[in-house]
């Protein structure tokens, strides 16, 4: 059995886990009942991004100080997840909305910066998509830097912002002991979700890499 | 030939070539003004009537209009540079990319700023906001339009710092016009909030006291400012 079977296998655990925490261990909420367990996977996603960006940019640093293939195929793959993660809580944001503040879309900050960040990274994807091979790595490598230097400034005024707008809206919660509990045991999974999702990417990144340097490799041999 | 000495002479050749063909110059000032007319025409007869309503669309429509005219500013600044080869003689001859970098921010900083002024006075005008002003801030006129300035001149170089880097990569893909829009947008979205929000407070209260907004435009500008500075080097390397 390979190793990334194996975290395959660890990650099917977690996540198993997890879901059994939510249903079964975690006590019901009392205003919005079982909706609110949309919660555990709603914030953990949102960690789960800012890990993901961190990560595209923390390899998007080291990629322009060594120049080694592998910190962008890793920023890139990263940045990928990051985007996922992001939907998912841009999704499981407005039924939580729906059910707690009766409407679908709320300036709330946490989604609204996610909303952002999303845009963000979209425009990340065009726009490596956009550049010549020669130079994707490195201008995707700098807009990985600057995107995420943007991410708490965009966080911390999207919440000076709300508050002006939406006074009555409280986000902070207390969380009884087996909410906490379970929603540390989801984000754990998602996490380890995250890092199985990335290897995965990673490899398939890297054997693209592989041919596209093989067919090079071939079509200069047959010019020659 | 020192830092400043490169610095102020990349100014010099970037503001001569745009007062010499004046060509951005005056597509940048027809735009903003096309945009606040549209924000006016569109808004027809549910224009806002009471004063601090006007003054939070007016801070709104005036930040849309620059952040669209200062897009159009920057690809045109980096396009002269990729168009046959400038870059390349630049780098030849020896300048410094973070000079370059400050040069480039510098020059767009002047020219968005002189379109600001313009466009300030017309749009207010327009908007009518000097007419529905609460009689109190009537005699604070001349002080308003200077800290409005000062926000705007602040928020421009946040945007400014972002934009020369951004638009420095964009300029190097096909259809970069509208891809410049879809990456610096989100980037500078604190900016726009910020400037906002202080157009607001100076509009309607006449003061930026207790405004945590000028201190966040500030630290913007400053942050992005110091890492597009380091960053530039990648951008313009061959």
């Amino acid at each position: 059995m390979t190793r990334t079977q194996l975290i395959g296998i660890f990650t099917a655990v977690c996540l198993f886990t997890a879901l059994c925490f939510v249903f079964s261990y975690a006590q019901i909420e009392k205003t919005m009942l079982e909706v609110q367990k949309i919660f555990y996977f709603h914030v953990s996603s949102a960690f789960t991004v800012f890990l993901a960006f961190g990560v595209t940019c923390v390899c998007s640093v080291l990629y322009l100080i060594k120049r080694q293939e592998k910190f962008d195929l890793l920023a890139v793959a990263s940045a990928e997840l990051g985007i996922v993660f992001c939907t998912i809580v841009l999704t499981t944001g407005p039924i939580w909305a729906k059910y707690a503040w009766n409407t679908w879309w709320n300036w709330e900050p946490r989604l609204t910066s996610t909303l952002i960040l999303w845009l963000m990274y979209i425009g990340y994807f065009i726009l490596r998509s956009a550049l010549p091979e020669e130079k994707k790595r490195v201008y995707t490598a700098v807009l990985g830097i600057l995107a995420y230097l943007d991410v708490p400034i965009v966080y911390f005024s999207v919440e000076l912002w709300k508050d002006k707008l939406h006074p009555g809206i409280e986000t902070k919660m207390n969380l009884p002991p087996t909410m906490f509990h379970t929603w540390v045991v989801a984000w754990g999974a998602l996490t380890v979700l995250y890092v199985f999702l990335l290897v995965l990417r990673y490899q398939t990144e890297h054997l693209n890499s592989q041919l596209e340097a093989i067919q090079y490799q071939r079509m200069g041999n047959r010019e020659a | 030939m020192n830092g400043f000495h490169q610095i102020g002479w990349l100014i010099r050749k970037d503001l001569a070539l745009q007062f010499r063909t004046k060509d951005t110059l005056l597509l940048i000032l027809v735009f903003s003004i096309l945009v606040v007319l549209i924000f006016i025409f569109a808004f027809g007869s549910i224009f806002p009537q009471a004063p601090d309503e006007r003054g939070k669309l007016a801070a709104s429509v005036l930040w849309s209009a620059f952040a669209f005219a200062g897009i159009i500013t920057l690809n045109r600044s980096f396009e002269i540079e990729r168009a046959d080869g400038a870059l390349h003689g630049i780098r030849l001859a020896g300048i410094d990319s973070g000079n370059f970098y400050l040069s480039k921010v510098v020059s767009n900083l002047i020219l968005l700023t002189g379109l600001e002024v313009v466009v300030l006075l017309v749009g207010l005008q327009f908007l009518e906001v000097f007419d529905t002003l609460p009689p109190d801030l009537q005699g604070m006129l001349p002080q308003i339009l200077l800290k409005l300035m000062g926000v705007f001149a602040i928020g421009t170089l946040g945007f400014c710092a972002v934009g020369v880097i951004v638009s420095g990569i964009s300029t190097s893909t096909h259809g970069n016009e509208s891809l410049l829009s879809v990456i610096l947008l989100p980037l500078i979205l604190p900016v726009i909030m910020a400037g906002a929000k202080c157009t607001v407070s100076l509009l309607t209260l006449g003061t930026l006291k207790g405004m945590f907004w000028i201190t966040l435009l500030t630290a913007y500008s400053l942050v992005f400012l110091a890492s597009s500075f380091l960053l530039f080097e990648f951008v313009i390397e061959e």
